[in-house]
This record gives structure tokens, C-alpha cells and sequence, in this order.
């Protein structure tokens, strides 16, 4: 880092007699006389008639450092009401910003252009959690242009960046420049279709990279997609520092060192003593398989531990005796913990799968998002700073991805190495969603008695186990009516029976919840003269209407690999007939899929009628060449949805 | 016993008020030991209050005759559970426009008793944040750490503020969302001021309430209960202060130098306080600003040609509901007083009363007259102005207007899809105090809406297409609240949202359906029914039973949701009365004939009536079914009569009409 500091500054020294149009977010400035500009009717709410991002490196003395400055200029066209609303205060997000530059605004009518007066407010959003300034803009109506200046000051990210530039709304006349000192070079993986910038020598002392395009379409969200995977994108990162297209820096050394430093020291005696007693305490021995004594690591970080509480800089044993970290210190801690159980570890970042794919094709710091930590005697995963996961099931929304991987070594020198390997995600055996209805009939069919056992392993389970104890009385009865409202309607339900719902038994037990039904919304059989109709394909639940899933255009990302199974045992009072069961599926397997496996059978006996399907499919990506087979398992469910029974 | 102090921060006054407190207040600790018998006694909650105290104090200021309002809030509470570690984080609000904070105290005691008094420097103030993108004001949040908790931890925090406006003296709650032992309010005022007290629930719970005459010639109202129940909300319930026990407090007026001060305590003066807001909103500069922003210009463009004021109103309400967005900007005063006209034109944005009153000068200025500033209490306020004269019952501002024959339009643009016929629906049933002048209001008691005015009608005609599929047509006919709830987003989606949105409407949003063709009508007229017209089809509509067709005709099966006590506690909240019509028609397949038709249903009650018919009109079964209520509240004795209600239109839903082929 401090050579590529070094020679970055020396550039900007060396140019700074060059007093031409850069910076360029001094010397851009708006068109005098804008006129409107007129496109053929669309439905579209609103669209963007010029988009315009710069990204530039400048030297910042003040700090010593490299800032990098963002300059966004847009003329957004307002064609409802909605979309006035949308713009009349326009925000911007301040996360990660420095400073803010020359914020303009105007509104652009057919014969007038007026511009607004900024006066900037603050604005904390609960929703996404990020602080934003805000103006309003008096003045605007339906069909105005809104045209938007300003410049945003940020720290470095030479890196790793990634910038997104296609949403739901159409953007005409796209440009996007990244510039740079001429000794840098940079490296782009563009996605989904955007081309690649182009690099030009038009400016002196500077690199300019281009991207330009008449149009960027919008891109529909749709059923099982990541969505920022499937638009226009494009990761950066700085791949040489000395004047040379050939590669010559690493980004994630930088990273490394950085762990290195933070992770990889010896610990004083004081602090050795006092991890020595707290696993002594904990129960950590080496009588203990290698999992126990992680599991017993693992809940004390997050059943008794204050994870990210403490304040920066604590030592270890202040940590152990106030029982509180901070982020970094926390890592310390589970990482001396585990050290000194003697079980071999490597710590590693990976990405939000659903924000961004950990790619292989650049190196990129924008990928190191959350840590994790590798067992590789057990090959499990474990999430040292999430609460919200244990051992063996790290954030599905994190895996299966890639993952830079750490080593760390005392000797000779202490030495951090890394490799960039997939993460491996969970399997369809650790999460289990199996739900049993026994309804008990009467003679005349009405206000039958049912009872409910669902059954949950994994994922699905561990979000209450974890969360259990700190439940108000009514959010537990609030969990326990939402996983027994098997009818997905209005109806209510009474708990008999909760087991498992220990933080500890998170991730490793099953969540088993019994229940009844107290008042039934929507009638489980209907009348026809002096026959019923079992709605069976009610209780089997809706699924997703093929003719929905047949609009997708993506692959298939599930947010898990699971397997899924619903029994439903009718026991009758009297001897009854199904006239016709001839219409209930019956099959061990279902298509060709080699990653999915569907079951569907029926029992009957006079007073008794038992159904059961299963469902399993064993990976969360499918790609669209296998749609035509998933179609089917989708019809297929369409037509149980359908199944009705005649009882005789 | 574990003893405590307050510490003062602040000026000898406090210092003061500190010591006054603590010689009121000898005891207030518990013994560690007692720890057992409350997590005993609340074996499922984090922590109990052990007391809350609430202690104002008001005098009169002798040189300045000025009302001196100081509020000390004082709670004490022990954790029950590990878990409480995770609570650490506390935070009180304040408006800055209201209140001063003026001493702030907040010691921690660990499970053995050892205390941690915060200092000055844990305490942070932040803007707080906005409730929404649309809503700002000037809300600030001192946020502090209370650093560790735990089972047998225990906290004392207590605050003292200034309150600056008396007219909104004040509202108290005795319960929380922890069960609390003792919960308390005193109230020392010298005898020369006047107060009201209007308690709210206090009934459910024995309330020790005493008045007490001190020296100096002040005097001290206290109540105080005990074993208060945590609160617990429900989801659907009446808004959660019709149910717990709270108090209000008014200051009527006082004396000073042998002269009365009224403060409000009347419909009259607390229209004069309003009177005054509006009364300070700057006025236009007729000759720096003619066409007062653009707005004469727009309302006699707008309205030119117009006969009637009927169709005047209709032009003036559409425009400012259309071009003048809901932005609020409720900082300090601007919560109160109304932006001139002018600026709420250039801007094309404000809030309600901006709005309300822009409309009463549009209005002046197109010659209608009749045209009012009205302030209103929503529905989440559970009292009347009538009965609480105070401004803590109101929160909103519309325009009325005095319509023919009596009554009034109401014109509350905030809605851009309302209607001026219909008041706007969170009203219903609240007091509007109207503005008819100088020192002139009305109070005018908003009627709920008519389930005939509030209305959704559909009429589907279907025919039996192929195998066991249908195809036909549909006609739903929405009115009133029904329709202003959809056009919003009927106009502000693109083509394919829309007819997503179209989907989910139509046939009740029936699971398993195709749409073909649909058109919409009315939907700028908000006087007339918002018309949808589809073409659908259904597949596996009918059941196969050898020589049999059995066919539940009714596509959509409406349900009404049950209650009971266990889950719902609380009287239900319903938005609006409203009624329902379906109609049915279908076509009897070539070749069959009617073997079974379920029997007519009905059930009439003051409050809901359900009504459901089979019969065969030329070949066609033809099923109605309507039902309506006309109450906004489901009180828990009504249940039964409800679920009734529910049980036969449900029964009639379930049944089947049988086809034989001849």
C-alpha cells in the first residue's frame, strides 16, 4: 500500500503544473440552456434522459491521501405522480462520504428552466439503515425534466469498487469515466452485458476509461434470482502502480497484511492464562471431539459474549473479564480460544452472494464483506462475528461462493498467505421443513379436529432457536402461529408442544412444534347434495403458477438446497368412499433431474386416508437449461393445488 | 437496602429540586434477595418496573407571571433475565418545540449491588431521526449505554424538562411494555391555577387518587396504582390508548396579579389557540406577488366557464390533489402555522394544514363560498374535542366546505384520490372544529360512511369452455373507500405492474386464473364507480363424477375473519363500513341439467346482514351473495354475533350445485 501511495502521489505531483480541464469535478458544469428533451410515450414511470457517472483519483493534501471523487450527473424525465413524489426530495446516501461538492438541481420544462434552491437536510433511514442528506425541490410537475448535479468525496478503494448501473427504470445516453494518473492501471470485470471500458490518451497525465452506451434497458426482478447478478455492472481494482499494463499489484495483499498484523501475534502471558481458563470454564478438553469444543467456543461468543459491545483496543483478558469485544477483538478472542483448544483453523472473507458473486476473475476487496472462519480436520464453516448462524450453516445468502482463505504461520517470520477457493453451502439433509396434519372427521363433517406437527432442521429452524428466549410472550405466540399456520390463511391456531428452542440447540436440533387448530378461515370440505368434497389441494397449498415462473429469464437461485414433506392423515368416524382417488398422483420419482427428487403417494383404508409428498432439491443454483424439467415439477404442483376428493 | 441518590448536573435549582425529590422519596430500593420472588411472580418478562413516578411541578413565575411546568420522570427498574444484556441501549425523545431537557440522571447497579453512576459524557443528542421520506420535524434523541445488564441488575434513570407550551399540558401513562408495581403521578400546582383531569381506563385497575392541600397555598393531586400489567399490542386492534390506563391533564387557566390567564379548557379557547396559529401564517404581498404565486392565475384558468360551485370545488380539490404533494416539514413552529399560499404554490408540495389552507383561498378566490379551515383529531386519538378541548386531540387540518341543504365537503388533499363527498375514512366518527371566521367555529361531528356509499359490486358471467375449463367475463364496480384505495396505483405502474395489479383485483386475486383483456373506466372521475372489465379463464374448474358435473359457482369465496378472546383481547378496528355484492352467472353446459341446488341463506343482525340465493334463470345458474356491516369497531361482546356473521357466509361458500347429463 505505502508503495502504491508513493507512487500515486509522485504522479499527482508531477501533473499538478498542468492546469487543464482536471480535476474534472471542477470544471464540469451543466449545459447553459437545456432544452427539453422529448422521447416517443412510454408506460414507464419515469427515465433516465442522461445519466452520467465520472469516478476520479485525486491527491487530497490535506489528508496525505488519495480521495476517490464521484461526480453524478443525471436528467431524470417525471411521467407520474409517483415519480414526482420519487424526486421532489432528492437524497443522496452518505455512507462512506467525506465531503460533498456543488449540489445543483433545476427543473426543465418545455419553456422554462428554473433553478432550485438547495437546502440541505438530514435524514436517517430506519429501513436500509443509512444516513442520507436531502433537498426538496420546489416546483415540479408532471412531464418536467429534473436535472441533478453534485460530487461526492469518498476514501480510496483502489482495491476494490463496484459500480451498478442498471435498475428497473430505462436510461438513455450513458456515460460512465473512471480516471486515474496515467502510472496506474486498472483492471474490469464488466457483467451481464456491459461492455468493457475502453482506455483513452486523450487527456494528458491522466487515464481515462470509458464506457458509453445509447441505452441501458431496464431489468425486471423475478421469482428466484439474485438480482444485482443479473444487471449491469462493473468491478474495478487496481492491477498496476509502476507504469506497466503488466500486473504488479495484488489487491487483496494489502487485506492480508492487514490481518496479519490484527490476528496473527503472539499473546501476552496474561492473556494466555486467562483464554486457558475460560475454555477450562467452557468445557473445552481435549476428551471432546474437535466440533464439540468449537460448538462450546461458538456459544459462549454468541450466548454469553457481548459481540461488537466492547470498545476498540481492549485486550484479551479485558475482553473475558467484562465479557464484551468489539468486532476485531472479538475475532482475537474466538481465534485465541481455538488456538489454544489446538484446533486448526483459517480465517476468510466472502461476499453477500445476493449483492455480489465472489468472482475468481478479479481481485477485488469489495468481495471481502464477512468473515468466516474454516475447520478444515471437520470441513465446516463457522461465522465468528454473525449472530444469526452457527457452526456448519454460515448466512445463506453468503454461500456457496468463493471465499479468500487465510494462512497464517509463526515461522520463520509470522506470515500470512491466501488463496481464493469456493465455500461450500449446506445440503438439502440440513434443511428440513416436514409438516404432518392429522384431521379427525365427524359424522357430519363439520368442525373437524387438527392437529399440526411441523418439523424444522436448519436454516428455517435456527432463526427462532436463536432468537427464542429474548421473544416477548406475544412474539412467541406470534412465531409459533405463523410456523403452525400451515393453511396459510386467517385461520388460528393453539401450541400444544415446543421443543428445542435453546440458543445451543440452534443449527444442531430439530425445532418440533405441535399444534391445533382453534377457528378454521377457509372450510377443508365442501357440500354437494349428500357428497363432500375434500379440498385436499388446499391443504397441499398453492404454489407457484407455471405461467408466472415461464416469464423468468434467468437462472433458478434458491436460498438453500431442502427438502420439504407434508402428510395429511384424515381419520373418519364412519366408513367413507373416495370415488374418485384415481386423480391423486402417485410417484417415487418425478423428471430427469439428477439434483431433484419429488415423491408423491396415497394410503386408504375405510375410515382412514393418508397423503404424503416430498419434495428435495439438492441445489439452490439451477440453470436455465434445466427450466424445461423444473416446469414440470411446477405443473405438477399446479395440479395437486387442483386435487379435490369426492366422499361418498 | 440498597440506597439511592440523584445527582445533579445542572444549576443549584436542581440541586435543589434533587434534594426536594429524594426527602419525597425515602424509599425506593429493593432487597438483592427479592430478586427470586419477582422472577417467581414474571417468569416470562426481561424486567419489571418497580416504580414509575411521574412528578410535575408548576408555579407561576412572580416577576414574569410566566407558567413554570417542570415534569420529572423517574423509573426504577430490576432485570429479570440474562438476556438483558442485550437491552442496553436506551434513548428519550424530545421535541425541542415543546420541552427542554434539563437534568438527566441515570445510575446502574449491578447484581451485588454496586452502582455506576453515567456521567454527563455518556449522554449523546441526535436530530432523530424522520418517522418517514415525507415526514420531518425537529425531534431530538438522547441516547446513552447503560453499559452491562443482567438478571438482578437494576437501573434508576430519571429525567427532568421544562415544559414551554402549556396549552399542550400533558398526557400520562401509568403502564408499560414491562409490568410495573408502582406506578404513580403527582401534580403540585398553586391553588391559583386551574386544572382538568380526564382519566382514561383507569377503571380496569384499584387507582389510590387523592388531592391534597400544601403550604404556600399549593396543593397536590396524585394517583397512583399498583400491579400494572405490561402493555400488550395486538395487530387489527383499536389504537392501544383505548385501552390502557392514562391521564390528562389540562391547564384551564390562572390567576396573576388578581387577573385571570385562560390557557384552554374550552372548545372556544382552544379554537381561539388554533385561531392564533393560523393567524400568524405570513401574508401574501399582493403587490410584490399579484397572482399570489401563480394560484389566481391557475384558479381562473382551472374554473373558467363554471356555473356551479359544486363543479368549481371538484375542478380546485383535483388540481391541489394532483399537483400539490404530501412533503411535511414540521419543524418547530411550522408544525403549527400554516405556509403562505404563494410559497405552497411554488413549491408544489405541503402538509395538511399548508394544503387545507390553500384550498379555503383557492376556493375564496373562485367565488365559492363556504370555504373553511377545519382541524381534526384522527382516529388514533381516542377522544373527542368536545370532551377534551386541547390540542393533544387533534393532528390533522382539512378544508370543509358548507355544502347545500347542510353538512359539509370535505376536502382533505393529502389523499390525491379522495373524494370532497366523503370525509376522509380516518375521521370518521371524530369531531372537526371549523373555522367559520373571527372568532367563529363550529364543532361538526364527522358521520361514519354508509356501507351503500363504500361499496364493491361484481358481476361475472362464465360458460363452460372445455373439458373443466371456464371462460367469461367480469364487470367489478368499486365506490367510495373501496375506490380511492386503488387508484393511486392503477395510475402509477407501468404496463406490466399493472396488469399484475389487474390480476390480483379481479376475481378477489382467485389463485389459478388467466386474463385476457381489461379495461378501465372512471378512473380520474372520482364522483362516479371505478369500473374494471376483464376477460378470464379458469382451468380444472369443475369436479367429474362419472355422469356428474359438480361446480362450486362461486369463483371467489370471500371469508370474514373470527375472533376470539384468547387472541384478540382488544375491540378490532375496522378502516370502514362497507358492502359487498357478488353475482354469479353461469351458463348450464349443452346436455345437462340441474340435479342439486343448495338452498338460499340470510342472516340479519343491527349490525351486519349476509344474504345468499341460488336460482335458474334461462338456462343460467345465477348465485348472489351480498353482504355488509356498517360498524368501525368489532367490541369483544360482539364476537359472537360476528363469528356467526362469518360461519354463514362461510356455510354458504361451501356448497356445490350438481349438473347431470340428461
Amino acid at each position: 500500500m505505502k508503495q502504491l501511495t508513493i507512487v500515486l502521489f509522485s504522479l499527482c505531483l508531477s501533473i499538478s503544473s498542468f492546469g487543464q480541464l482536471y480535476p474534472f469535478y471542477k470544471n464540469y458544469t451543466w449545459e447553459k440552456n437545456p432544452k427539453a428533451i422529448e422521447r416517443p410515450k412510454t408506460d414507464h414511470l419515469y427515465y433516465y434522459n442522461r445519466y452520467y457517472l465520472v469516478v476520479e483519483y485525486e491527491f487530497d493534501y490535506a489528508s496525505g491521501q488519495f480521495n476517490k471523487i464521484e461526480t453524478l450527473h443525471y436528467r431524470v424525465k417525471l411521467n407520474t405522480d409517483a415519480a414526482i413524489e420519487e424526486f421532489n426530495k432528492v437524497y443522496i446516501n452518505m455512507e462512506d462520504v467525506i465531503k460533498i461538492h456543488d449540489v445543483k438541481a433545476r427543473i426543465i420544462k418545455p419553456n422554462k428552466v428554473t433553478e432550485a434552491v438547495i437546502k440541505m437536510e438530514e435524514f436517517y433511514s430506519e429501513e436500509d439503515a443509512d444516513q442520507y442528506r436531502y433537498f426538496a425541490v420546489s416546483g415540479i410537475e408532471l412531464g418536467d425534466e429534473l436535472e441533478v448535479i453534485y460530487t461526492l468525496v469518498y476514501d480510496p478503494l483502489l482495491n476494490g469498487d463496484q459500480f451498478n448501473f442498471q435498475g428497473t427504470i430505462p436510461i438513455y445516453n450513458f456515460d460512465f469515466k473512471f480516471i486515474v494518473p496515467n502510472d496506474a492501471y486498472f483492471k474490469f470485470l464488466p457483467h451481464n452485458g456491459l461492455p468493457a471500458p475502453i482506455l483513452r490518451d486523450t487527456i494528458i497525465q491522466r487515464h481515462q476509461y470509458d464506457i458509453h452506451l445509447d441505452t441501458i434497458p431496464p431489468v425486471k426482478d423475478e421469482y428466484f434470482v439474485e438480482y444485482s447478478n443479473i444487471s449491469m455492472k462493473l468491478d474495478v481494482s487496481l492491477s498496476s502502480v509502476n507504469g506497466s499494463l503488466a500486473a504488479n499489484h495484488e489487491p487483496y495483499l494489502p487485506y492480508v497484511e492487514y490481518v496479519n498484523e490484527l490476528f496473527n501475534q503472539p499473546l501476552g502471558a496474561k492473556s494466555l492464562k486467562s483464554v486457558k481458563l475460560l475454555n477450562q470454564r467452557l468445557g473445552v478438553s481435549r476428551s471432546n471431539s474437535i466440533e464439540n469444543n468449537i460448538r462450546r467456543i461458538e456459544n459462549y461468543m454468541k450466548n454469553e459474549f457481548l459481540l461488537g459491545y466492547g470498545t476498540t483496543n481492549m485486550t484479551i483478558e479485558e475482553m473475558i473479564e467484562t465479557g464484551k469485544g468489539d468486532g476485531t477483538g472479538s475475532i482475537k478472542l474466538i481465534l485465541a480460544l481455538l488456538s489454544d483448544a489446538n484446533i486448526k483453523y483459517e480465517i476468510g472473507m466472502t461476499s453477500n452472494r445476493y449483492e455480489t458473486h465472489f468472482s475468481k476473475e478479479i481481485d477485488s476487496e469489495f468481495f471481502l464483506q464477512n468473515y468466516f472462519i474454516y475447520f478444515p480436520e471437520i470441513n465446516k464453516y463457522l461465522a465468528p462475528l454473525d449472530f444469526n448462524s452457527r457452526l456448519g450453516y454460515l448466512n445463506h445468502k453468503w454461500v456457496p461462493n468463493n471465499g479468500i482463505y487465510l494462512t497464517s504461520k509463526q515461522v520463520p517470520v509470522r506470515k500470512t498467505e491466501y488463496e481464493v477457493r469456493p465455500i461450500k453451502g449446506t445440503t438439502y439433509k440440513e434443511n428440513v421443513d416436514s409438516t404432518v396434519i392429522t384431521i379427525n372427521v365427524s359424522k357430519d363433517f363439520t368442525n373437524p379436529k387438527i392437529t399440526i406437527m411441523k418439523y424444522l432442521m436448519g436454516y428455517d429452524a435456527g432463526e427462532h432457536q436463536l432468537y427464542y428466549k429474548f421473544y416477548t410472550e406475544a412474539k412467541r405466540k406470534e412465531i409459533h402461529d405463523e410456523l403452525l399456520n400451515v393453511f396459510k390463511d386467517n385461520s388460528t391456531y393453539k401450541l400444544t408442544k415446543i421443543e428445542n428452542v435453546l440458543a445451543e440447540d440452534a443449527f444442531i436440533k430439530p425445532l418440533i412444534l405441535t399444534g391445533e387448530v382453534k377457528t378454521l378461515y377457509a372450510p377443508l370440505f365442501e357440500r354437494a347434495g349428500d357428497k363432500m368434497i375434500f379440498k385436499l389441494g388446499e391443504i397441499i397449498g398453492e404454489y407457484l403458477d407455471p405461467k408466472e415462473i415461464a416469464k423468468k429469464k434467468y437462472d433458478y437461485v434458491f436460498s438453500n438446497p431442502f427438502t420439504r414433506s407434508l402428510t395429511i392423515v384424515v381419520n373418519f368416524e364412519e366408513p367413507v368412499t373416495i370415488s374418485n382417488l384415481e386423480t391423486v398422483p402417485v410417484f417415487e420419482k418425478f423428471g430427469t433431474l439428477e439434483t431433484t427428487d419429488m415423491s408423491s403417494s396415497v394410503k386408504v383404508s375405510e375410515k382412514q386416508f393418508i397423503y404424503s409428498q416430498r419434495d428435495i432439491y439438492k441445489s439452490s443454483y439451477y440453470p436455465k437449461s434445466d427450466e424445461e424439467e423444473l416446469m414440470k415439477i411446477f405443473t405438477m404442483h399446479s395440479d395437486l393445488f387442483k386435487l379435490n376428493l369426492i366422499i361418498e | 437496602m440498597i440506597k439511592l441518590f440523584c445527582r445533579s448536573h445542572v444549576s443549584k435549582e436542581l440541586a435543589l429540586f434533587s434534594l426536594l425529590f429524594l426527602s419525597l422519596t425515602p424509599l425506593f430500593g429493593y432487597e438483592v434477595t427479592e430478586l427470586g420472588a419477582y422472577q417467581q411472580k414474571y417468569p416470562n418478562n426481561i424486567a419489571v418496573i418497580l416504580e414509575h413516578r411521574q412528578t410535575v411541578s408548576i408555579e407561576i413565575d412572580p416577576k414574569t407571571g410566566e407558567l413554570l411546568i417542570y415534569e420529572t420522570n423517574f423509573e426504577e427498574v430490576l432485570y429479570l433475565k440474562e438476556e438483558s444484556k442485550f437491552y442496553t441501549d436506551q434513548n428519550i425523545y424530545l421535541s425541542e418545540f415543546f420541552e427542554d431537557l434539563i437534568e438527566l440522571n441515570v445510575t446502574v447497579y449491578n447484581d451485588q449491588g454496586k452502582k455506576n453512576v453515567l456521567d454527563s459524557d455518556d449522554f449523546k443528542t441526535f436530530d432523530s431521526p424522520p418517522s418517514s421520506w415525507v415526514f420531518h420535524d425537529d425531534d431530538k434523541e438522547v441516547v446513552f449505554d447503560l453499559q452491562k445488564l443482567g438478571a438482578g441488575y437494576r437501573t434508576v434513570i430519571s429525567y427532568k424538562k421544562r415544559i414551554k407550551r402549556p396549552e399542550f399540558f400533558d398526557l400520562f401513562h401509568f403502564a408499560s411494555y414491562y409490568p410495573c408495581e408502582l406506578s404513580s403521578v403527582d401534580i403540585t400546582y398553586p391553588t391559583a391555577v386551574k386544572l382538568k383531569f380526564y382519566e382514561r381506563n383507569l377503571d380496569k385497575s384499584p387507582v389510590e387518587r387523592a388531592t391534597t392541600p400544601l403550604k404556600k397555598n399549593l396543593q397536590k393531586s396524585s394517583w397512583v396504582l399498583k400491579g400494572l400489567k405490561e402493555i400488550k399490542n395486538e395487530d387489527g386492534s383499536t389504537e392501544i390508548r383505548n385501552h390502557i390506563p392514562h391521564l390528562i391533564a389540562q391547564i384551564s387557566s390562572y390567576t396573576y396579579n388578581g387577573k385571570e390567564e385562560n390557557i384552554i379548557s374550552t372548545p372556544t379557547e382552544l379554537h381561539a389557540f388554533f385561531q392564533d396559529l393560523l393567524l400568524q401564517k405570513e401574508v401574501v404581498d399582493k403587490k410584490k406577488d399579484p397572482t399570489n404565486g401563480g394560484m389566481t392565475v391557475i384558479v381562473d384558468s382551472i374554473t373558467k366557464g363554471m356555473t356551479t360551485d359544486l363543479q368549481k370545488i371538484d375542478t380546485i380539490f383535483n388540481w391541489v390533489q394532483s399537483n400539490i404533494k404530501y412533503i411535511a416539514f414540521e419543524d418547530g413552529i411550522n408544525g403549527y402555522v400554516p405556509r403562505p399560499s404563494n410559497l405552497v404554490m411554488t413549491n408544489r408540495f405541503g402538509d395538511c394544514k399548508d394544503m387545507g389552507n390553500l384550498l379555503v383561498e383557492m376556493l375564496n378566490h373562485a367565488g365559492v363560498p363556504g370555504a373553511h379551515v377545519a382541524w381534526v383529531g384522527t382516529r388514533d386519538i381516542p377522544y373527542l374535542m368536545s370532551e377534551i378541548p386541547s390540542p393533544l386531540t387533534c393532528n390533522h387540518v382539512i378544508c370543509v366546505v358548507d355544502r347545500p341543504g347542510g353538512g359539509y365537503y370535505y376536502l382533505d388533499a393529502t389523499d390525491s384520490e379522495g373524494t370532497f363527498d366523503l370525509p376522509p375514512s380516518a375521521i370518521q366518527s371524530k369531531e372537526l372544529l371549523i373555522h367559520e371566521g373571527l372568532d367563529k367555529f363550529v364543532i361538526h361531528s364527522v358521520p361514519m360512511v354508509k356501507p351503500e356509499d363504500n361499496f364493491f359490486k361484481t358481476h361475472l358471467k362464465y360458460r363452460l369452455d372445455e373439458d373443466d375449463s371456464i371462460r367469461g367475463t367480469g364487470i367489478d364496480y368499486y365506490f367510495g373507500y373501496e375506490r380511492s384505495d386503488l387508484t393511486y396505483n392503477l395510475q402509477n405502474l407501468n404496463d406490466d405492474d399493472l396488469k399484475e395489479y389487474v390480476k390480483d383485483l379481479a376475481l378477489g386475486g382467485y389463485n389459478r386464473y388467466t386474463l385476457g383483456e381489461y379495461s378501465i373506466e372512471n378512473l380520474k372521475n372520482k364522483s362516479k364507480e371505478l369500473v374494471l372489465k376483464y376477460d378470464f379463464s379458469v382451468d380444472n374448474f369443475l369436479i367429474k363424477d362419472k355422469d356428474e358435473l359438480i361446480v362450486n359457482p362461486m369463483l371467489f369465496k370471500p371469508r370474514i375473519t373470527k375472533y376470539n378472546l384468547e387472541d384478540h383481547s382488544l375491540t378490532r378496528y375496522k378502516e370502514y363500513a362497507r358492502k359487498v355484492m357478488y353475482l354469479y352467472e353461469f351458463e348450464i353446459p349443452k346436455g345437462y341439467q340441474i340435479k342439486h341446488l343448495p338452498e338460499d341463506v340470510e342472516l340479519n343482525h343491527d349490525k351486519f346482514n349476509f344474504k345468499g340465493t341460488f336460482e335458474v334463470v334461462d338456462n343460467v345458474i345465477v348465485v348472489t351473495l351480498q353482504y355488509d356491516y356498517h360498524l368501525l369497531e368489532i367490541p369483544t361482546d360482539l364476537y359472537e354475533d360476528w363469528n356467526e356473521f362469518s360461519d354463514v357466509l362461510t356455510s354458504f361458500t361451501i356448497e356445490n350445485i350438481i349438473l347431470q347429463k340428461k
